[in-house]
């Protein structure tokens, strides 16, 4: 029983893993490190624990309605998403492949180390223009490399 | 650097599907072109924030007040984007365009001339609007010939795919709502079906130079007629009636749209629309308003920057 528990859970992790962000292209919430947990519990019900890049973000419940979808394919007896905001998010859980589709775009990510380079040209000669751009996990730099305005992903808890 | 000795080489090398770089040495008439474009869009995207804006206090229920409230920052935000790649062009700083702007002396997008009368205008707005925007937004994106402005729509773009589903979701619960709700959107959409079809511009003239050089790639009829194409037949299944006489389905399922007045248009495009003077106003009280927020920003990156001295 505990083993098809956890294979129940690992797959619906991976389908809540694989909804794409709604305003950031091909990119995922599992890419952008918003799966925090996945249980079963004894009546086969899921619960999908999801932290939100900030906490007034109007996409929640966009997310929660496309995870819920998803999960739900696996023929559950109920799917439930819930945001927690503690441990807040931050940039650095953002994947490796989340990292280079969100470069596609033209939005770069700090490195472990807190350098940013342009997603566009690699040049770290990048100046800050606003600390918040059109979303509150973004600010908006200069890259006076390729002369080009990028955006900088950012977390809302410790900067 | 790259240079090009006439305008017919420069024709050749846009022909060749090239994408123009900062700091090429572009043909003048060129830099205007493209200036004039990316400056109208970004006032068309302070001013659609703005109008967002007005809505966030007035939105029934907290989820769609969340909404219009992120959407106010997103719309801001792309207007600072494009801001930021016109000034870039050195034709304007950020500084005068908003200065133009607010002197009534600049262009912006049709809709954006009119008064939004009741909630329903505003789902109008948010998603036809929107849509119109994106379908133009998403031909100029497929092949523009000036990188930095491909760059920065890509973003936006993404963003605005987001907007629709919002106004999709709005324009649905109006549409599944009572009857009162459905003649309520009716009358919206009696009132602005015009202006969104004037929102794709007077048809393409020969020779025209955004197409030449391919800052745009498709024609404004090609893009009403992409347009009506998608967005008629969901009207008309959600049992609204488009208002527009002449309309017809041809055999092949092909929508055909009436005659259009372009009338109104022209009032729009000198700023004496209905709501012109008012929408400008607004914005430059806007701006005059925020000064502290920009003054704080000022100060405290002073201060950090004497901190990090000392």
């Amino acid at each position: 029983m505990m083993g098809s528990r956890t294979t129940l859970e690992a797959r619906a992790r991976t389908l809540a893993a694989a909804v794409l962000d709604p305003e950031l292209g091909d990119v995922t919430i599992g890419e952008l490190g918003l799966v925090r947990n996945v249980h079963v519990d004894d009546r086969g019900c899921v619960e999908v624990l999801l932290t939100p890049t900030f906490l007034g973000c109007p996409a929640l419940s966009l997310i929660a309605g496309d995870v819920e979808r998803a999960v739900k394919t696996l023929n559950v007896a109920d799917v439930s998403v819930r945001f927690v905001a503690t441990p807040g998010w931050s940039p650095a859980e953002i994947s490796a492949g989340g990292r280079e589709k969100l470069a596609k775009l033209g939005i770069g990510v700090a490195s472990p180390e807190g350098n940013v380079q342009c997603p566009y040209c690699g040049s770290d000669e990048l100046a800050p223009q606003v600390p918040v751009g059109s979303t509150s996990c973004r600010s908006v730099w200069w890259c006076s490399g390729c002369r080009t305005v990028v955006d900088v992903m950012r977390g809302t808890v410790d900067s | 650097m790259r240079a090009w000795s006439s305008e017919e080489d420069f024709d050749e090398f846009i022909g060749n599907d090239g994408i123009v770089e900062p700091g090429d040495a572009i043909p003048e008439r060129y830099r205007r072109e493209v200036f004039r474009f990316i400056e109208m869009h970004a006032n068309s995207e302070l001013f659609g924030g703005l109008c967002e804006q007005y809505w966030v206090s007035r939105a029934p229920g907290i989820h769609r007040k969340i909404a219009f409230l992120a959407k106010t920052q997103d719309e801001i935000g792309h207007a600072h984007l494009l801001y930021m790649v016109a000034a870039d062009l050195g034709l304007k700083t950020r500084e005068v365009m908003l200065e133009d702007l607010f002197a009534g002396r600049s262009k912006f997008h049709n809709v954006f001339h009119y008064k939004t009368h009741t909630w329903a205008d505003q789902i109008v707005i948010a998603f036809l609007v929107d849509a119109a925007a994106l379908t133009t937004q998403q031909a100029v994106l497929k092949n523009c010939s000036y990188g930095p402005y491909r760059r920065v729509l890509r973003r936006i773009v993404s963003e605005e795919g987001f907007h629709m589903r919002h106004g999709e979701e709005m324009l649905l619960t109006l549409a599944d709502g009572t009857d009162v709700q459905r003649t309520m959107f009716q009358d919206a959409l009696n009132r602005w079906w015009e202006a969104v079809m004037h929102f794709f511009g007077p048809p393409t003239k020969e020779g025209d130079l955004l197409i030449r050089w391919r800052i745009k790639s498709e024609t404004n009829e090609a893009l009403r007629d992409k347009f009506v194409q998608k967005f008629v037949p969901m009207l008309v299944n959600y049992g609204f009636r488009v208002p527009d006489d002449a309309l017809f389905q041809d055999d092949a399922k092909k929508w055909h749209i009436g005659p259009i007045d372009w009338s109104a248009l022209s009032a729009t495009q000198s700023n004496v629309g209905e709501d012109s003077t008012a929408r400008v106003a607004r914005s430059k009280q806007a701006w005059e308003d925020t000064a502290w927020v920009r003054q704080a920003l000022e100060d405290s990156a002073r201060l950090r920057e004497r901190r990090g001295a000392a």
